[in-house]
């Protein structure tokens, strides 16, 4: 080894080497760290987007999340379309048929007009009317289920009877619409009134009546110049038959290559065997539910209520949980022990039983004040809202007590607190300036976690049927709505269910994330 | 030594009468009191159901005969099933949800701790990764979820398993299943960081050094301290299972007392729903309070430390 082994290096060139970098605070540091890890990273983007899908979401679609459609309800994301002749149609597993287009909007239902149980044949009918005719003869009713002054048109299946309305013109009263009748709402002059609301319609002539499932539709009143019959009523055309028999035949009788026939639809004498494409529901994401409403919309508005609840909720354990923990492990002593006494008592009894218990109790209490001559309702339990968030809020503060004081009693030993208390600073002062701040780290890995463990609490209460009320709903009250339909609409819960579990695992990795990030000693195995 | 047993069971007992007291206030000061319906109930008839319920008596006297009724084990009549008391009905709900329940705690353990501790031993691999996947998944997702996809696979889709009631050995795998799935994923997810802190220790590399075989060193070194913690969990496990219960007996229809609960809350049937949180809670306190006793016994410093580790 040799001189020229090594190489004089100028002094200058020597500082180089020295590593040096910018010093960074505590949360620099954190963030730092956090950005290293993967998981929690994808945590942290996943509850980003889940926050956006709750605040944003709800204004891009076009539905309010109490829009009822009842044509379009328990509609899948994705719809079976069939081609018969130049009509897109799917039919639902109600035995509705709607008319689609080729890239999946929906058109409109096209009303069922017949119904033959039998042959398990439905008939279908875009256009059809009443024509009216007061000379033909009328079969009078022998059913005693009636009055004498019924009539009874067998071949519509409907019951007519003279009446006078209010207006004073004569009228016909529609009081009874046999099962299989298409008779459900009409078109007067051009409005469309619903035969359900048995509504008094002050009209001289009945254009057209539509037809449609009359199931529960018992009494109609229609008024008409002179108590005029109806005669006929035209299906037109355009009738579109569904013949289900194929749905009951066994694998064996079934024609050959028929295997996945589960239906047959025709119109204009085409027959479509079977589905020949499943396209997007381009008007429903996500499908509707029992009542026709969005389940996407209803998704975004459940994340809304089911994330400021367990927001709020944490909020309040936290108020509460640090006040109460840092007094305790501040004054210590006999103060401690007393209080530290109630935490475990309130501890020892599984916290589900207690909100359980309370919402039971807060949804009977109605608060109302008296000012300027009207009642103002400052609560009302049954809301469920306000009830759920003072349910969750008041419970679970007891771990969050627990944590800060044990972190308060070992900070309380630090130099800078005795510094702090002999130069006279308040105890109030020493416990929000000093010690809260600096036991921040694990508060806020305890409210990160805290956030999943309320919305998951939220949806199990309602799931029970202790939760927000309808028209609102929570990703649990979506999900408990689901329920009934999940053999054949397994979407609607699929989706409010799947929402859950993001937002759990969303939460549950930021939160690990932050642990070892806030606290690498922390950090497990 | 004795004193400690002593302590705990009094303070179990002040806490069991401390929820009574607690869930008999709150019940009682619902307005309307418990026969508030939508349809107005004529005044004669309230006057004699509140004679006879006893509610016209001052409160500090129903709340004496309450607390009467309770050390006898009296809970007292339904206001809504008329002719049932709280006691009929829990012990009607008893068998079903004892059942399940104690399955799904088997479960637990059989499935549970092998888990984690395979994962634990195989840290770092497919397995360790596909595990811990399965138990986050299992944590995070709502028992009611893994219910109904139970029943929407393998009841309505496979029609393998019945979708109610428990009247074949084969039913009891949905309602088991769903009741343990939070647990048996905690608890793996438990025992494998336990484990693996355990297999860090001094004492087991020692173990090791002294050429004791691997199995040995598992099962007689690290798997006794490493399951410590797994034994606390048992306490808040009854919890879990018995909150679970609510739900899953509602999912799958089966009549214990957990569907019973649900059904008394929706129908304010507030003295079932009194007597059963009371029941709940005194059920989940005793077990606290055994596995508290049991555990002394193993481990001795918490004993002297006078206080539970939790």
């Amino acid at each position: 080894m040799g001189d020229i082994n090594f190489k004089k290096v100028a002094k200058e060139d020597n500082l180089d080497t020295e590593q040096t970098r910018r010093s960074l605070t505590y949360w620099q540091d954190v963030w730092r760290r956090l950005k290293k890890n993967k998981s929690s990273m994808v945590g942290l983007i996943g509850v980003l987007l889940i926050v956006l899908f709750a605040i944003i979401g709800p204004w891009l679609t076009p539905y309010e999340y109490s829009d009822q459609v009842l044509d379009y309800s328990n509609l899948p994301p994705r719809l079976d379309v069939r081609q018969v002749d130049n009509l897109y149609v799917n039919v639902t597993k109600e035995y509705r048929v709607l008319e689609v287009s080729e890239k999946g909007e929906l058109l409109g239902r096209i009303r069922i007009v017949y119904r033959d149980p039998i042959a398990k044949k439905y008939y279908y009918s875009k256009e059809a009317e009443i024509v009216l005719d007061d000379s033909g003869p009328d079969i009078y009713l022998t059913n005693e289920d009636f009055d004498d002054d019924v009539y009874y048109s067998q071949a519509y299946g409907i019951a007519l009877r003279d009446a006078e309305y209010p207006g004073g013109a004569n009228a016909v009263e529609v009081v009874y619409i046999q099962p299989n009748s298409p008779f459900v709402d009409a078109l007067v002059n051009g409005e469309e009134y619903d035969i359900e609301e048995a509504t008094y319609l002050k009209s001289l002539e009945i254009d057209e009546a539509r037809f449609g499932d009359s199931d529960g539709a018992e009494a109609i009143v229609l008024a008409l110049d002179d108590a005029s019959m109806i005669e006929r009523v035209v299906f037109g055309e355009d009738i579109l038959m569904v013949n289900f028999s194929y749905k009951l035949m066994d694998e064996g009788t079934r024609p050959a290559g028929y295997e996945d026939v589960d239906f047959t639809v025709t119109y204009h004498d085409v027959e479509s065997k079977y589905t020949d494409d499943t396209v997007m529901n381009r008007l429903y994401w996500f499908g509707t539910d029992e009542l026709g409403r969005d389940v996407l919309t209803r998704v975004m508005y459940g994340a809304r209520i089911s994330l400021i609840v367990a927001l709020i909720a944490t909020l309040v354990n936290f108020v509460i949980g640090v006040t109460y923990g840092s007094i305790a492990g501040y004054a210590g002593g006999s103060v401690d022990d007393v209080m530290m006494r109630i935490v475990d008592i309130i501890n020892s009894i599984p916290l589900v039983l207690y909100v359980i218990l309370l919402m039971v109790v807060l949804r009977e209490v109605v608060i109302d004040v008296h000012l300027f001559d009207r009642d103002i309702v400052l609560f009302r339990g049954s809301d469920g809202l306000g009830t759920i968030i003072i349910a969750l809020g008041t419970v679970y503060w007891v771990a969050m007590a627990r944590l800060v004081r044990g972190q308060i009693l070992g900070l309380k030993e630090q130099e800078y607190v005795l510094a702090a208390q002999t130069i006279g600073v308040s105890n109030w002062k020493i416990i929000t300036r000093h010690l809260v701040p600096n036991a921040l780290g694990p508060i806020i890995v305890s409210m990160t976690m805290m956030i999943p463990s309320a919305v998951f609490t939220e949806a199990f209460l309602s799931f029970i049927g202790l939760g927000v009320s309808a028209p609102q709903a929570s990703w649990g009250t979506l999900a408990n709505d689901a329920l009934s339909g999940l053999t054949t609409y397994p979407y609607q819960l699929m989706f409010p269910a799947s929402a859950i579990a993001i937002t759990m695992l969303a939460f549950n990795f930021l939160g690990d994330g932050l642990r070892d990030a806030l606290d690498p000693r922390l950090r497990k195995g | 030594m004795g004193s400690y047993y002593i302590k705990r069971t009094l303070s179990a007992i002040f806490t069991i009468f401390l929820i009574a007291t607690i869930t008999f206030f709150m019940l009682r000061i619902i307005p309307g009191g418990p026969f508030t319906r939508e349809k107005k109930i004529p005044d004669s008839i309230l006057e004699s159901l509140n004679e006879k319920y006893n509610l016209d008596a001052p409160l500090y006297e129903q709340y004496f005969d309450y607390m009467k009724g309770l050390v006898t084990f009296d809970l007292g009549p339904s206001y809504r099933n008329l002719g049932f008391t709280v006691n009929d009905m829990i012990l009607a709900g008893i068998p079903a949800t004892f059942k399940i329940g104690a399955l799904a705690s088997l479960l637990i353990i059989i499935v549970g701790i092998p888990v984690g501790i395979v994962s634990a031993l195989k840290s770092n691999t497919a397995i360790d990764y596909f595990v811990m996947f399965m138990a986050t998944l299992g944590v995070t997702v709502p028992s009611f979820v893994i219910a109904t996809v139970i029943i929407y696979l393998f009841a309505g889709q496979l029609g393998w398993i019945p979708t109610n009631g428990l009247n074949s050995p084969l039913a009891y795998i949905g309602p088991v299943i769903a009741l343990s799935g939070y647990s048996i994923s905690f608890v793996s997810r438990l025992t494998r960081s336990s484990m693996l802190e355990v297999l860090r220790q001094d004492y087991v590399r020692t173990a090791r050094a002294n050429g004791i075989s691997e199995g040995k060193v598992i099962f007689k070194h690290a798997l006794k301290n490493a399951l410590i913690p797994v034994v606390t969990y048992v306490g808040p496990m009854v919890a879990a299972i018995l909150t679970g219960s609510f739900v899953v007996e509602k999912i799958f229809a089966i009549p214990g007392m957990g569907g019973y609960f649900v059904e008394s809350v929706n129908n304010r049937d507030y003295t079932v729903v009194m007597g059963m949180t009371i029941f709940y809670a005194a059920f989940y306190i005793v077990m606290v309070l055994l596995v508290d006793i049991g555990y002394s016994l193993i481990d001795p410093r918490i004993r002297l430390d006078g206080r539970g580790s939790r």
